[in-house]
């Protein structure tokens, strides 16, 4: 039997627990004969991969985790469903919410949200370690109109923007307020159970001193304006070609409604450092 | 790198007696220069990551020498070597400035994908082949010496022809590359598989043997797992003193990856190490 071969048909007694039941029924022969390993040792090898991928399962997806009453056995046919393909171990997390959505109807239709619950859970890991350049930028007070002409904002490298149809910043509050549960009346069933459709938008960036993951709520006129700085990226519109956009997409509104809004919007994003600041 | 391991060896950097750089012990351990002379870090941890993570790293660059311990390198593997791999790994070589990397005698990856553990091997020709010029292939591409680590493995896989001793004497010969030699591997592999851990020590090249790991491990069952949850014992001790009587390291270092004690637990085991160390091989007393 070639290395390759070896290499093979362990990797699948180590992966897939049906050929691994298999083989310790003795109904799965994949070496020659004197040459089977010890079924222990196998099972062993089988055991150190899934408690491996179980832990960073649950590492990344706490919340998740709460929700799904087998999270166990979830991870292991996710695992190999979707073998993790990057030799970044944190990598292998990165299709779940993916899975949930395409692969996993059931769970999906009795915990509707569990997609882009996993979405948030997998960005705020992603988020937290992008590798990024932090741009130059200054501090200026938007006071002169010739600064609106000058100056474009500078939008915080590391955001995602995420149109969620459930309120996931509600329910992970809920959970990290409160203590694992479980039975009819736990903090889990009440968040499956009760939780309704209302559409948010979210910014997820990272505080570049802090390194903390922020997760801000965006209203429409916010939302409209950070997707048009994102669109436009590498180089964000000028703050004038901003408001010029900005006016007409809310048609239903006065304009000088608009403007003092997003006047009044654009120094908030900055603290938040959504925004960094503003850049010729 | 000139064409022979043992000539480059000689010009190593002696780094001492070093520690783990983990995420939870991060503090304490910058803290502590005056204890640590250096410190190992997991370069897959490190690898193309920003924000605290890139913090961590720089903060512990400007305080220590550093080199990588990888565990993705899949050296055992019949798949092709990883380009975004290995080419990742030379840049952040570069980035550190690292004398030596080290990953392990091992594959854990196949057919395109990672199952992100240290899975062994064959100990076969065929194997020592495949390696070879897989570890040849990858230290021409980084352009660094390349360490090979002894593992603790739990079965014996088919197609096995040798000892471990001689596989690993075999591979990195071959190879022309170095060996992190793991004692609490070799005495794990002695209990779980019934040999002499000296007669291991005493039939592997020592003089390339550049870097040791010392480690705790536990029992699981009837089998012992290198699990690095644990304090050093005894037996494992006397494994690095006799290493250390035979050769001429450039350094050794404790790995602590779980179960954390309070940090004046490490800082009692490094000094034990450094103990040894400074009566075994004076020079490698970097602290004193």
């Amino acid at each position: 039997m070639t290395l390759s071969e070896v290499e093979a048909n362990l990797q699948t007694l180590w992966t897939s627990k049906r050929s691994l039941k298999e083989f310790l029924d003795g109904n799965l022969k994949l070496f020659k004969n004197g040459q089977e390993p010890d079924p222990k040792s196998i099972a062993l090898y089988a055991d150190l991969i899934s408690i491996g991928q179980v832990n960073l399962m649950e590492s990344i997806y706490p919340a998740c985790q709460r929700l799904i009453s087998d999270f166990e056995a979830l991870v292991y046919k996710y695992m190999e469903e979707c073998p993790p393909t990057h030799f970044n171990l944190n990598q292998s997390a990165k299709g779940f919410s993916l899975y949930l959505k395409k692969k996993c109807p059931e769970l999906v239709k009795k915990i509707p949200f569990l997609p882009e619950l996993a979405d948030y859970e997998w960005l705020e890991l992603e988020v937290m370690e992008a590798d990024v350049d932090w741009p130059l930028h200054e501090a200026i007070i938007l006071n002169d109109p010739a600064l609106f002409t000058a100056y474009r904002p500078v939008l915080n490298p590391t955001m995602q923007l995420r149109n969620y149809k459930y309120p996931i910043s509600d329910i992970v509050d809920q959970l990290i307020e409160s203590e694992p549960e479980s039975g009819e009346n736990s903090v889990e069933q009440k968040i499956v159970s009760n939780t309704k459709k209302k559409a948010v938008t979210l910014a997820i960036f990272r505080e570049p001193k802090t390194h903390e993951v922020k997760f801000l709520q965006l209203g429409e006129i916010s939302r409209f304006a950070i997707e048009q700085i994102q669109a436009k990226q590498p180089i964000s519109p000028t703050y004038q070609e901003l408001l010029a956009l900005t006016i007409p997409a809310f048609s239903k509104l006065k304009a000088d409604y608009v403007v003092l809004e997003l006047l009044d919007i654009l120094p908030k994003l900055e603290e938040h450092k959504l925004i960094l600041g503003s850049v010729r | 790198m000139s064409n022979s391991f043992i000539q480059d060896a000689k010009t190593l950097p002696i780094l001492g007696v070093g520690l783990g750089l983990r995420r939870e012990l991060a503090d304490e351990t910058l803290a502590n220069q005056n204890k640590i002379d250096w410190l190992e870090i997991v370069p897959e941890n490190y690898m193309n990551l920003g924000g605290a993570i890139r913090e961590r790293l720089d903060a512990a660059r400007e305080k220590f020498p550093l080199v990588t311990h990888g565990v993705s390198l899949s050296i055992g593997s019949t798949d092709e070597l990883s380009c975004e791999y290995v080419g990742g790994m030379k840049r952040f070589l570069d980035l550190i400035d690292a004398p030596w990397w080290s990953d392990h005698l091992c594959f854990s990856s196949v057919n395109g994908s990672y199952m992100h553990d240290l899975l062994p091997l064959p100990h076969s020709k065929e194997a020592v082949e495949h390696l070879a010029k897989r570890i040849k292939q990858a230290q021409t591409i980084v352009g660094r010496p390349f360490l090979l680590e002894n593992i603790s493995y739990y079965m014996n896989v088919p197609e096995t022809a040798m000892s471990e001793w001689q596989f690993l004497s075999e591979v990195v010969e071959r190879a022309d590359c170095g060996i992190l030699l793991d004692v609490n591997n070799i005495y794990v592999n002695s209990v779980n598989h019934g040999f002499d851990p000296y007669l291991f020590i005493d039939n592997i090249p020592l003089e390339r043997v550049i870097q040791i790991h010392v480690a705790g491990h536990q029992m699981r069952d009837d089998v012992i797992i290198d699990t690095h949850g644990s304090a050093v014992i005894e037996p494992v001790f006397a494994l690095l003193e006799y290493v250390l009587k035979r050769s001429s390291v450039k350094a050794v270092m404790l790995e602590r990856d779980q179960n954390y004690p309070d940090f004046e637990e490490l800082l009692s085991e490094l000094a034990r190490i450094r103990a040894i160390a400074e009566s075994a091989q004076p020079a490698l007393n970097m602290v004193a």
